[in-house]
């Protein structure tokens, strides 16, 4: 059933006129749009009619990559976002998992697919549908297809609880039911004006589009980040809501403080894992007005903990409550519930779960038990019922027999003003098997070391500091737009520094 | 102005043991061994060395870390004021 196309051609009747985007310094209208969608529907169907459309979408402009996902809704086809920044033999073998059998790109990405453009797969350019004329009024384009039954709309590559990419198939009635869960947990509605300002390909990307296009909200796109665009096109276009990922948040920290007047439509802005002070979300709403709340979720199951701005005063090390209708338990390694203040695996049964992994029923069906998603993420409950999240499972860091939890280091090394962005990881060691080391990004990559140092010294035990901190440019991103940890500790790793020589000098004169 | 870096340095240092020791009111002057009398766990020593080679921008040859006379808070901060000076 094409719920999303349904749901968004709804608000396209109910506001032709209203702004549906800004991207790119366009604004398109909801009937924009929607004549656009429909006009993609019809050249699929006629260029593909008897084969269900399983779209790669490879292109940057969000106006192609929105309407081009509704014209594959109608279709009860399938999307495949893929990252033009991945490698073009990843991207094909992301495609021949995922049985795609057309690839939609912009002409400005063509030199990247040009090796790529031989056997079956069906390329066609953006560009195409310009000189298309639809002869095919939608209407015309049946209601249901023989392939309508199957669940797949959306498939994201996630790193799932395995750390290996998987398929994450959502179909469209999930990726409606996920929207309606953004809207109540944060009382969005038409009058929104959402700002998005991750790409089409990342999950956050496709969780904004759509509760902003199925509300009848605006959605005011960056495609490429920079906190001046940021701000500028917040006061320009009174955005009210905004879902930031990490990075960008500490980018713009300072900036938000400085800008507040221009800021005052922020009425929410949610952040996911930012190890972001109450005492800045303190002063973020008595300058602006603006809720933060902290978001716990993944690709499999969305939203699973919210905290409110309310219960940051006292419950900021935590990522809230669990939503309405979702459950979260602590599970140790035999898989059994266990008690309070007690870190295990987060485990997370959601109604708005995902529709298994693509072609994988026994990744799919080891990812759960008695319904509970696996999330693959370490945590814990304290007494009133708040989570919080300590860290990636295999990124523990184990050294010396004692666990450390790169997330507590992050958020102890973040209180640094200077920091703008931090990656705890542990790497190889004679003496403790694993060690810490901090990977920084800083202002010019300057090195201030000796700060972070007596910062560590203070606030964490011995065993937790990071042995050395390193300053670079940027973190490397995996291809859903995370930072690459399995990248930074093979390039550390490869170093081969002895980490521990100084000490065992010391102890055993070695 | 010596004698001033050198003061400086030693307080660092014996702070730095004081924090980190378990027990009770620790005396520690120049003679206290930080490695031999365990004040300090062998996480909390070497976080010592790498927070002064970043502190005092100096760099400690693992050879020299050998030397008994390093593990006191006298002798450690004379090898750092002497490494500074220089």
């Amino acid at each position: 059933m094409a719920y999303i196309y349904t749901a968004f051609r709804d608000m396209a009747k109910r506001f032709p006129q209203k702004n549906a985007l800004v991207a790119q310094g366009q604004i398109h209208s909801y009937g924009a749009l929607s004549r656009q969608a429909d006009l993609w529907a019809a050249f699929l169907y006629a260029r593909i009619e008897q084969k269900q459309p399983r779209v790669a979408i490879l292109v940057e402009d969000p106006f192609h990559s929105i309407t081009i996902s509704l014209g594959v809704a109608r279709l009860d086809g399938v999307c495949i976002p893929t990252n033009s920044q991945l490698p073009s033999e990843q991207q094909l073998e992301n495609w021949e998992t995922t049985d795609v059998c057309v690839v939609i790109y912009e002409p400005i990405l063509e030199h990247k697919i040009k090796a790529l453009m031989c056997g079956d797969l069906i390329f066609i350019s953006t560009r195409e549908l310009e000189h298309f004329e639809s002869d095919t009024v939608t209407s015309e384009i049946p209601a249901s297809f023989p392939w309508t039954d199957q669940a797949g709309f959306l498939i994201a590559f996630s790193s799932g609880s395995t750390g290996t990419p998987k398929p994450t198939v959502l179909s469209q009635e999930t990726k409606c039911k996920r929207a309606k869960q953004t809207w109540d947990l944060y009382n969005l509605s038409s009058d929104d004006v959402v700002l998005c300002a991750s790409p089409y390909f990342h999950s956050l990307g496709q969780r904004l589009v759509y509760v902003a296009l199925l509300l009848g909200a605006t959605l005011v796109y960056v495609t490429k980040f920079a906190p001046k665009l940021w701000l500028g096109l917040v006061h320009e276009y009174k955005v009210s809501f905004a879902i930031s990922v990490s990075s960008h948040l500490y980018a713009l920290k300072d900036a938000l403080l400085q800008n507040a007047e221009q800021l005052r439509s922020l009425k929410t802005i949610v952040t996911s894992s930012a190890p972001i002070d109450a005492g800045f979300k303190n002063q973020l709403f008595e300058a602006i007005g603006c809720d933060f709340n902290e978001i716990y979720g993944a690709t499999e199951i969305a939203i699973a903990t919210n905290l409110t701005k309310d219960d940051a005063t006292q419950k900021y090390m935590t990522v809230g409550t669990p939503c309405s209708n979702v459950q979260v338990r602590i599970l140790d390694d035999a898989r059994r519930i266990i008690p309070i203040n007690t870190i295990g695996e987060i485990a997370v049964k959601s109604p708005v779960v995902f529709d298994g992994y693509y072609k994988q029923p026994e990744a799919t069906r080891q990812a759960f038990i008695d319904g509970f998603f696996l999330t693959g993420d370490l945590g814990y409950f304290d007494g009133d019922g708040f989570l919080t999240y300590v860290s990636r499972k295999k990124d523990v860091i184990i050294s010396g027999g004692i666990n450390i939890y790169p997330k507590e280091i992050e958020a102890v090394i973040a209180q640094d003003d200077e920091v703008r962005e931090v990656a705890v990881i542990g790497v190889e060691d004679k003496m403790f098997g694993e060690v810490a080391i901090a990977i920084c990004i800083t202002e010019g990559n300057k090195n201030i070391a000796p700060q972070l140092h007596r910062l560590a010294n203070i606030h964490l035990a011995p065993h937790q500091r990071p042995l050395k901190y390193f300053f670079l440019e940027s973190l490397p991103l995996t291809s859903t737009g995370k930072v690459s940890k399995l990248a930074l500790r093979e390039h550390f790793n490869g170093l081969n520094q002895d980490w521990t020589l100084p000490l065992r000098k010391i102890i055993y004169g070695e | 102005m010596t004698d001033t870096i050198k003061a400086e340095i030693q307080s660092f240092v014996a702070d730095y043991i004081r924090n980190h020791a378990t027990g009770e009111e620790v005396v520690v002057d120049e003679t206290t061994n930080f490695v031999d009398s365990r004040l300090l766990d062998s996480f909390a020593i070497l976080s010592l060395i790498l927070t002064l080679e970043t502190q005092y921008s100096v760099r400690f040859q693992p050879q020299e870390l050998v030397d008994p006379r390093l593990h006191t808070v006298g002798g450690l901060t004379q090898v750092i004021n002497n490494k500074t000076t220089t």
